[in-house]
């Protein structure tokens, strides 16, 4: 019997037409729907502070980066009977008390702190989105325990702390370097400047921490994440695909601003006389050397002092544009 | 940041003129021209640090700390306007014929601070309470056999040995007295606070900002009041040379013990004044055995001497400074006058490039031609300064030697690493507590110095040098202990250095400078 | 209202255990650094080897570790070994905060009168001219090192001009170590205002509040600025800690008495008292301000709850 109430279709072949190929292609073309990242940078294209500061910043890498190869002077070189010079054609930003051109001084010493603002950038990155992540998706007492233990690292005198450990890891890395094989190809890079990216990520992850922990528990409660959840996507597939992407914008806004704090924080080192060992040379130590003769080499303060200057400014900036662009609430503004 | 440490210090024997302590010293205390100016009410000064500034005279082993002592305290010798010394507390000096008993009897007319009679007693209590201190200077009283007062205002003195520049050890701030009771009750911070000391000398600590300021006021029943010309000195605390300096520039303080040296040019014809230094400058080697076995070749320290272009570091540096091609500085004198550096042959050559080429060879007969495979070293030292030195003399080692594996590093608590050997090189300075070419020499025996040196040939010429009679002997055996270190090179000796201090001679006269301590009672302004 | 008292209490008890955690950090890393407090160029092995024992230092560390925790715990913070030698840390910590809180305070006030005002115009007036002023100054302000500063004013003002003392101790001898430490934090707490002003203006329910036709004047003052306060308390809380305590570079420079300096000071000196003495005393300050600061948020906005 047929039940007339009863909603069958019979379908048969040809009932349908096949779309054509292109169809889907017309579709994209027809919304606004881009993709997270294009949309970031689409936002961060049309802010021009942020691009003026992109462009500051890799004008900056290539000046550190390349700058020294096409010196005729090396950063270490004492030029005999060049002491003391004013910036001139030869040596365009002058040359210290021993000689050494300053340029070059600038552009090994833009290359270091550079290096020392990314390299802890990123460190703090890691430990502090590990941990951070790890807090708030184990919620409960792993999370109180891990978050008691951040606000104990937010309460110590950060500046003794940093001093202390700099002294306390500092020959010990030296031997480390020196006599154990596997980091000799550190031994370039100066246990000096190991240790601070060790001190900088062990007192700055906090920030990082709490940061990925309240995005992490926010996304926990957003409804296409429960959604999922119950759907039965494990945890792995959860975080990859959801969570992982939706902080990365955060993370990456934070870590930008990391980077202008390191190489402070390395400036300050140079200033008590503990940051990188001569003759390299940072713009921190750089400035901090100037300050004995500002008086007499007034010009040996100022090019360093603006280098710095703007590499922190240009970071800043750079990453307020990205974090503007890189939040998607942000958007309508 | 700049922690400046005990320097010259002591005697500069100025009027021991006796076997070891020459009679050339004599003009060493200066004071600036003696016009008749006048009396100032207040003066602003700054010299030293807190850090610096130990007012307990048993302890204190800075030169800052022993300025302001001379100020609040006085011994049985004391400076005088023209900065020679002459009797303070003591009113006469009796001598035994052997000159092992000397009889001081006080003055009538001297209290501490709290109107109390100073006695005889409380310069043999202070003598012993530096024994039992355990300050830097606790043991330069070792030549006083004992000391006996026999009555309040009588003092015997008996020595171990005829001293005969005990005046300026009795001028010395670690010999003046101490009352027993005051220092007992206030335990470790005696002379902490004006409150926990009590004062002899010509002014009295009427308040002590720590970190910031200490206020000298002249105490008016002081014997000699009337020669104090001035009546409060405010003693600023400051530990950046620019600061010091500044203040100085700007007019805030008429005195100042520190200045940034490359402002030399511009203080000179200003305020900046040198005086002789009597130190020796040197980069320090660890032969000790933390020390790198590669500074354990004579012939590697050699060349490095030998490569360090000083003629250069000496501009540089820019302050006055003279070259060292011996251990000792010059100025030190025998009995007969003769300048004890005459008669040293000198480490190396006027040559320097000749000095280049033998270094070369020297290093290449080591095992390391060109600086080949010359192992990394960490070249230590305590400030920025000294850090600019050692750059330009790691360049020479590079430039001439071909060595570029060699580090400097500032270090803070440089004093116990370089005591504990976590060094490879090390900036060394020795100034000497008086103008006694033992007091350099000694510095080189076997547990006195921080390279580890240990060569019992030297020991031997040092205790033969010292234990003699025979001047000629004392001096051919000093000769002997400079001809060993010229072949050990323990240390290799770059200049000599010159102290220098910022005083407004424009404004004002009578500053008395001695050795590194400032008294400023005398000053006047100019009219 | 007691389970918000019993938070509290709870809140104090893991500050008093945070507080001990540091205090047993620092100690074992102090006893970590290389050195000792009493070596001079003159100094002999014997004279170090007296004090060393004489300060009980030449015990086992957990000895002196105990031992430090006991006195403490009877308020008995020692007495320092290098810096002011023989004088009591809880004398020193008074003099020194004292001096450093009076600068402090008035650089913290300084920076809260100029930088959220200023952060607030820029932010309303979005894009226009005040906007563009601040944005350039904060940014300028936060991106030169302490040091640079402070150097060049006392340049300029002492020995240029000789209008303003180098030292703290003399009339107007604090203006400039004002201006150091107020520097900073002035031009975050600007670029702070400013992002949560914007933040809060672009909430939905604010768009809410002007679609019923609200005035703009009473949606900025009634709501905007009330709610785009909360991250610059937060950000208040450590900034008074730290501006109390004193800026290092500000009190080395212009010869200040106060706190600061030892953090950095006592530990190239060696004097272990005192550092522990400034451990001990920035951490139940910093702990202090975030338990208030945490309270003063809640009342701020009751959505937060502690923890």
């Amino acid at each position: 019997m047929k039940n007339v109430l009863s909603f069958q279709v019979k379908v048969e072949k040809g009932d349908f037409d096949k779309l054509p190929e292109d169809y889907y292609k017309d579709l994209d073309k027809d919304t606004d729907e881009v993709g997270f990242w294009k949309a970031s940078w689409q936002r961060l294209k049309a802010n021009r502070i942020a691009m003026v500061s992109l462009g500051i910043i890799i004008a900056l890498i290539i000046f550190a980066a390349i700058g020294p190869v096409l010196c005729p002077y090396s950063y270490d070189q004492q030029i005999r009977g060049a002491e003391n010079l004013w910036p001139c054609l030869a040596h365009p930003f002058g040359t210290d008390r021993l000689g050494r051109d300053l340029m070059v001084r600038c552009m090994i010493g833009a290359r270091i702190s550079l290096t020392v603002g990314i390299v802890s950038a990123l460190i703090v990155m890691i430990i502090g989105s590990v941990y951070g992540a790890i807090s708030g998706l184990a919620g409960g007492r792993t999370d109180t325990v891990m978050m008691r233990i951040v606000d104990m690292v937010y309460s110590v005198p950060e500046i003794l702390l940093i001093v202390v450990i700099k002294l306390v890891i500092d020959q010990p890395l030296q031997d480390l370097v020196e006599n154990v094989a596997f980091f000799h190809p550190l031994q370039k890079l100066g246990s000096g400047l190991i240790a601070i990216f060790i001190v900088y990520g062990c007192l700055y992850w906090v920030g990082m921490a709490r940061i990925v922990r309240g995005q992490v528990l926010q996304l926990r409660q957003m409804e296409y994440v429960t959604a999922a959840n119950a759907l039965g996507a494990g945890s792995r597939w959860l975080i990859r695909q959801h969570l992982l992407p939706n902080c990365m914008g955060q993370i990456i806004a934070t870590m930008m601003l990391q980077i202008p704090s390191a190489i402070f924080t390395e400036a300050f080192l140079s200033f008590l006389g503990i940051g990188v060992s001569a003759p390299m040379a940072s713009l921190g130590s750089l400035t901090s050397e100037a300050l004995s003769g500002i008086n007499k080499a007034p010009y040996r303060m100022l090019f360093p002092a603006v280098l710095i200057s703007l590499i922190i400014l240009a970071f800043n900036l750079f990453g307020d544009g990205l974090r503007d662009a890189l939040d998607p609430k942000m958007k309508k503004r | 940041m700049k922690k400046r440490m005990l320097v010259c210090t002591l005697l500069s024997v100025v009027l021991g003129i006796g076997a070891l302590a020459p009679a050339a010293m004599a003009g060493e205390a200066s004071t600036e021209a003696a016009s008749a100016g006048s009396p100032v009410d207040t003066i602003y000064v700054t010299d030293g640090s807190e850090d610096a500034m130990e007012l307990n005279t048993a302890k204190v082993g800075t030169l800052a700390g022993m300025s302001a002592c001379r100020h609040l305290y006085e011994g049985l010798y004391k400076l005088d306007e023209n900065g020679d010394l002459v009797l303070g507390q003591a009113a006469k000096e009796e001598v035994s014929d052997d000159g092992l008993t000397y009889t001081y009897t006080l003055r009538d007319d001297i209290t501490w601070s709290d109107g109390k009679p100073v006695t005889a007693g409380d310069f043999v209590y202070g003598w012993q309470y530096l024994k039992d201190s355990a300050g830097d200077y606790s043991s330069i009283m070792d030549m006083v056999k004992s000391a006996e007062a026999t009555d309040d205002k009588t003092l015997v003195v008996t020595l171990n040995y005829p001293c005969s520049y005990l005046a300026s050890i009795l001028a010395f701030p670690s010999s003046y007295p101490v009352r027993q009771d005051i220092a007992e009750a206030a335990g470790d911070a005696y002379a902490t606070d004006p409150d926990k000391a009590v004062y002899n000398g010509a002014y009295e600590l009427t308040d002590w900002t720590h970190q910031q300021s200490l206020t000298l006021t002249k105490r008016d029943d002081y014997y000699d009041a009337g020669k104090i010309t001035v009546g409060t000195i405010n003693w600023e605390l400051m530990s950046d040379s620019a600061t010091m300096e500044n203040s100085f520039v700007s007019g805030d303080v008429i005195y100042s013990d520190s200045y940034n040296t490359e402002d030399v040019d511009s203080l000179t014809g200003n305020g900046l004044h040198f005086t002789s230094g009597y130190n020796t400058y040197c980069v320090m080697f660890n032969l000790g055995d933390n020390g790198p076995e590669v500074l354990k070749d004579a012939k590697v320290r050699k060349a490095l001497s030998l490569a360090i272009d000083r003629d250069r570091i000496i501009s540089i540096r820019n302050v006055n400074d003279t070259l060292a091609s011996t251990y000792s500085p010059e100025g030190l004198t025998n009995a007969d006058g003769v300048e004890f550096n005459s008669t040293v042959e000198p480490y190396f050559s006027d040559d320097y490039e000749a000095n280049c080429e033998e270094a070369k060879q020297l290093l290449a007969d080591a095992g390391y031609e060109d600086g080949k495979d010359f192992p990394a070293l960490r070249y230590i030292v305590n400030n920025d300064t000294r850090k600019t030195d050692a750059e330009a003399v790691v360049a020479d080692w590079k430039d001439v030697l071909g060595i570029d594996s060699i580090t400097v590093e500032t270090v803070d608590n440089f004093f116990a690493a370089r005591a504990d050997g976590d060094y490879d090189l090390a900036y060394f300075g020795w100034y000497m507590d008086y103008p006694d070419v033992s007091n350099m020499l000694y510095t080189m025996t076997t547990g006195q110095n921080d390279a580890k040196y240990s060569n019992t040939d030297y020991d031997d010429a040092y205790n033969a040098a010292i234990s003699e009679a025979d001047q000629a002997k004392s001096w051919e055996s000093f000769d002997k202990c400079e001809s060993i270190l010229a072949e050990d090179v323990p240390v290799a000796p770059i200049l000599h250095s010159q102290s220098g201090y910022l005083f407004d001679d424009a404004g004002y006269s009578g500053l008395v400078y001695y050795c590194g301590n400032a008294f400023f009672g005398y000053v006047t302004q100019n009219a | 209202m007691s389970v918000r008292a019993g938070r509290i209490i709870k809140r104090i008890l893991l500050a008093a255990l945070s507080l001990f955690a540091i205090i047993t950090v620092t100690f074992f890393l102090m006893d970590l650094l290389p050195g000792d407090p009493f070596m001079s160029e003159k100094a002999t092995e014997e004279t170090r080897a007296i004090l060393i024992r004489k300060y009980g230092l030449d015990k086992p560390v957990i000895v002196q570790y105990g031992k430090y925790l006991w006195n403490l715990l009877h308020g008995d913070m020692g007495t320092s070994y290098v810096l002011q030698k023989g004088r009591d840390i809880r004398t020193i910590m008074t003099e020194s905060f004292a001096v450093s809180a009076s600068l402090g305070v008035r650089a913290l006030i300084y920076s809260i009168l100029i930088g959220v005002p200023l952060g607030c115009v820029a932010g309303l007036f979005k894009g226009k001219g005040p906007d563009g002023l601040v944005r350039v100054v904060s940014a300028v302000g936060i991106s030169i090192p302490g040091y640079v500063v402070a150097a060049v004013l006392m340049l300029v003002f002492s020995v240029k001009l000789k209008a303003l003392p180098v030292s703290y101790g003399r009339p107007g001898g604090s203006v400039m170590p004002i201006i150091v430490l107020a520097m900073y934090p002035t031009c975050y707490l600007m670029r702070l205002t400013r992002a949560s002003i914007l933040e809060v203006l672009g909430q939905d329910y604010l768009k809410t509040e002007r679609a019923k036709g609200m005035s703009e004047l009473i949606v900025i003052f009634k709501h905007a600025l009330k709610n785009s306060l909360i991250p610059v308390i937060t950000y208040l809380g450590p900034l008074t800690a730290s501006i109390l305590t004193g800026g290092f570079v500000a009190e080395s420079v212009f010869n200040v008495p106060g706190l600061g300096r030892y953090f950095v000071n006592a530990i190239s000196a060696r004097d272990y008292t005192l550092i522990m003495g400034v451990t001990v005393f920035y951490a139940t300050l910093i702990i202090t301000m975030n338990l208030v600061c945490d309270i003063l948020y809640q009342i701020v906005d009751p959505r937060i709850t502690l923890d």
